[in-house]
């Protein structure tokens, strides 16, 4: 666990490099565009090594990955903008300002993260299923 | 991927969906933020202080072994777990950014008796 968690982030590490390398743009400046590039270098590496998929939010490839780092960037500042906002009871009952996009946000999480743990279980049941006997009985036995 | 945390807890008989979603969310809140504040403070430490990251650098250099002159793509293959656990100082230097800089600031309060002519340091920096 703790292995395949070390190649991951170091490969992120040169992913993010590269990027870094080959950034020419002068539209954004190198500095600003630091820190963003580790968030998402860093969600990149913490959702391979638990869930096992590669969001790829740093290249923007993978479409679902990154409607799902959108809404959990969304979803940490709505939750953040409750501790200055005492009335954010009353917003989420009437569903408006950030607590509507909290909402709308942890739908779009929700719905990311249940396909990848209904995908995972299912893998799991099909490798049980397609077990020789013999593997089957000597579980049993043991 | 095979061994991905979320698998290891179906191996675990663990399949109710609303757990399993709770408990990988809460990994990526308590990964992701963190380790991404603490790199960026990081690097502004080894900008503002030139002869560490001189020095890291160097250890990097005498690690991994790398000739002068090499590709990312040559250092990259050689940055293994192994030559990982033999850069002391570039480990020292990120537990010493996460003393300077907390990504998760708790304040415990504590009372300890001092002797009187003790000088107290109080780190005035609070950051999430």
């Amino acid at each position: 666990m703790l292995c395949s968690a070390t190649v991951v982030y170091t490969k992120q590490s040169y992913k993010t490099f590269l990027l870094l390398h080959n950034h020419k743009s002068r539209s954004h400046p190198l500095l600003a565009y630091w820190q963003e590039l580790f968030m998402e270098a860093t969600l990149d590496s913490v959702c391979k090594v638990i869930f096992g998929v590669d969001l790829n939010t740093m290249r923007g490839t993978y479409n679902e990955g990154t409607e799902f780092s959108n809404a959990f960037d969304e979803a940490s500042v709505a939750v953040m903008y409750r501790y200055f906002n005492f009335l954010w009871r009353i917003m989420r009952f009437f569903n408006i300002g950030s607590e509507a996009v909290l909402r709308k946000s942890l739908r779009v999480m929700d719905e990311f993260v249940y396909k990848v743990i209904r995908n995972k279980i299912e893998q799991a049941q099909n490798l049980q299923d397609n077990l020789p006997v013999s593997t089957k009985t000597k579980i049993l036995k043991l | 991927m095979k061994g991905d945390l979320l698998s290891k807890f179906i191996e675990l008989k663990e399949t109710d969906p609303k757990y399993l979603r709770d408990i990988s969310l809460s990994f990526i809140l308590a990964g992701k933020d963190t380790t991404a504040i603490t790199l960026s403070w990081f690097l502004y430490e080894l900008c503002k202080n030139s002869d560490v990251q001189e020095k890291i650098a160097k250890e990097i250099r005498e690690t991994t072994n790398v000739a002068a002159g090499s590709t990312v793509d040559e250092l990259a293959a050689r940055i293994t777990e192994e030559n990982l656990e033999k850069m002391q100082y570039l480990y020292a230097s990120l537990n010493e950014t996460l003393r300077l800089h907390p990504a998760v600031p708790v304040v415990i309060k504590l009372h300890y008796f001092v002797n009187i002519n003790t000088r107290i340091i109080v780190s005035d920096e609070f950051f999430i």
